[in-house]
């Protein structure tokens, strides 16, 4: 049994913890699941985790042990909804030249309907665009680092350039990519 | 069409922060709940530029493997390529030699028919290859790996001669998808799995679908009627390791650990030292030697693949190994003496 002392420390951090997290959370989700709900009902998970083993962080930072409850939360929210929408799933993946099936963005798993379709094509089609756009040099080492998981150090090694000079390419075609979808 | 040059200055100034910013998130994702990036993304044209750079990277691997971008990737692929050898031309030499010399040696029966029917596949240590094959399946090849791929009316047969890989197959009934490593044949329905050979094991990992391990008869004479014929169905997320003259295991996968080797990680949890090693040693030229007494120390760890020198001094500094390096430059492990 907790002492009183130690019951008010814990509900002081409680409090801490709810003010510093809770937003941040929310938008974690919201980014990832596109619906206040589930990022409502997604947080509220991430806090009955944490009241249920409040002290387990060790050594890392409070920060790093939130992340880590908050990505096994969202980890086990896209397997459900893998698991609701399987066949649907798969069917859509069907009409798009056989995507990565692991890697499915939870955005992307919802009903096959023809809207759905002609959407995930278009992303293609502007992906495809955007990579073309920019210059074959960024193009590759972009792709290398980020679908081949090549490390930086031995992209930059085989196209005798610097480390800096990697990344610089890289967030540069993150970039371009990223053009195409912002709206001001 | 938006490019970043055509964007305002203020929009591409936004856009670039936001790039900066997913690029210090992918290396320390934490950051995504710090105070520092809370008040940043606090601003709603920051918020809407972070969300973009979000939904395409997160677009890009949900289409990586179509059929354009595939090519890109080819493409990228052998610019990576050029440029080492560039830098190592009598190496690269070295290595085709030797690869018509194990042609030539192999050259009779059973081999020969392989090697000449279907298209074989291959990576060299170090290197790591995705082909998309003509049903639309895909197989990622893993450093140090080569299959054979024969594809008829009737049926879809792999063949994995070394090393590992990942098969994404495509769903088509009337042709059954097979991978044959060793003795253990996979029978697959439009499915996602890991076939990897280990020394005389073999061990396949289920990431999603139904697949089927069978071994093939060891005598021609036995007929699946005897019982012989071990037939094992696998669900998704777990892991058969078979080896002739043992009984196959089937257990209950780490999916992170069995597909961290594609995201160029290799992980250990509890597994023998000689199984670990001969799985750093696909991305070395200089093969790490595993002494008998050390064989079967259960190790543990995440290492980057290709990174020997600090999978040798983990494993020496957590677990009762010791290292010796050769006149010849080759690691040695072997029990420490207590």
């Amino acid at each position: 049994m907790a002492s009183q002392e130690e019951q008010q420390a814990t509900s002081d951090s409680w409090g801490t913890l709810d003010r510093r997290f809770r937003g941040p959370l929310r938008s974690f989700f919201v980014r990832r699941t596109k619906s206040l709900a589930d990022a409502e009902d997604l947080t509220q998970e991430v806090f009955v985790r944490l009241i249920r083993n409040p002290d387990r962080h060790g050594g890392t930072s409070i920060e790093a042990y939130v992340f880590t409850i908050a990505s096994s939360v969202l980890r086990d929210w896209k397997r459900s909804q893998l698991v609701r929408h399987g066949h649907a799933h798969v069917a859509l993946l069907d009409a798009s030249d056989a995507p990565n099936i692991s890697e499915t963005p939870p955005a992307l798993v919802e009903e096959k309907t023809p809207e759905r379709v002609l959407i995930a094509k278009d992303a293609l089609r502007g992906l495809e665009e955007s990579l073309n756009q920019m210059s074959v040099r960024t193009r590759d080492i972009f792709l290398l680092s980020r679908v081949e998981h090549i490390p930086h150090r031995e992209i930059a090694n085989s196209f005798g350039i610097s480390i800096s000079a990697v990344e610089k390419h890289i967030i540069k075609a993150v970039e371009y990519l990223a053009a195409r979808a912002f709206k001001s | 069409m938006n490019t970043p040059e055509t964007l305002s200055p203020n929009d591409q100034a936004r856009l670039h922060a936001a790039a900066e910013w997913w690029e210090r998130l992918r290396s320390e994702p934490a950051l995504e709940l710090s105070a520092e990036f809370q008040r940043w993304v606090s601003d709603a044209a920051h918020e809407r530029a972070f969300q973009a750079v979000q939904d395409t990277q997160a677009a890009l691997q949900h289409f990586s493997a179509s059929h354009r971008i595939l090519d890109m990737r080819q493409q990228a692929l052998k610019s990576l390529k050029e440029g080492r050898t560039y830098r190592h031309p009598y190496r690269r030499v070295g290595l085709i030699a030797a690869g018509f010399l194990v042609m030539a040696v192999a050259g009779g029966g059973f081999l020969y028919q392989n090697v000449f029917s279907g298209q074989t596949f291959r990576t060299e240590s170090g290197e790591r290859r995705v082909v998309a094959l003509s049903d639309g399946s895909r197989i990622s090849l893993d450093s140090d790996t080569e299959l054979n791929a024969n594809y008829s009316g009737k049926d879809r047969e792999i063949t994995l001669r070394k090393g590992r890989a990942r098969f994404d197959v495509a769903h088509d009934v009337t042709r059954p998808f097979t991978v044959t490593a060793g003795d253990e044949t996979v029978v697959a329905v439009g499915t996602s799995f890991n076939v990897e050979r280990l020394g005389p094991k073999v061990v396949v990992t289920l990431i999603q679908g139904r697949v089927s391990v069978r071994r093939r008869m060891q005598d021609s004479f036995l007929s699946a009627d005897h019982g012989r014929i071990s037939a094992v169905t696998l669900s998704a997320g777990e892991q058969i390791a078979a080896q002739e003259g043992t009984a196959p295991v089937v257990k209950a996968a780490n999916l992170d650990a069995a597909t961290a080797w594609e995201a160029g990680h290799l992980v250990f949890r509890g597994e023998p030292l000689g199984d670990a090693v001969a799985q750093v040693n696909r991305y070395t030229e200089n093969p790490i030697v595993v002494d008998q007494s050390a064989a079967t120390i259960p190790v543990s760890g995440v290492f980057n693949a290709g990174d020997v020198t600090s999978f040798v001094s983990a494993i020496t500094s957590y677990f009762p190994v010791e290292a010796t390096t050769g006149t010849d430059h080759e690691i040695r492990l072997q029990k420490k003496p207590t």
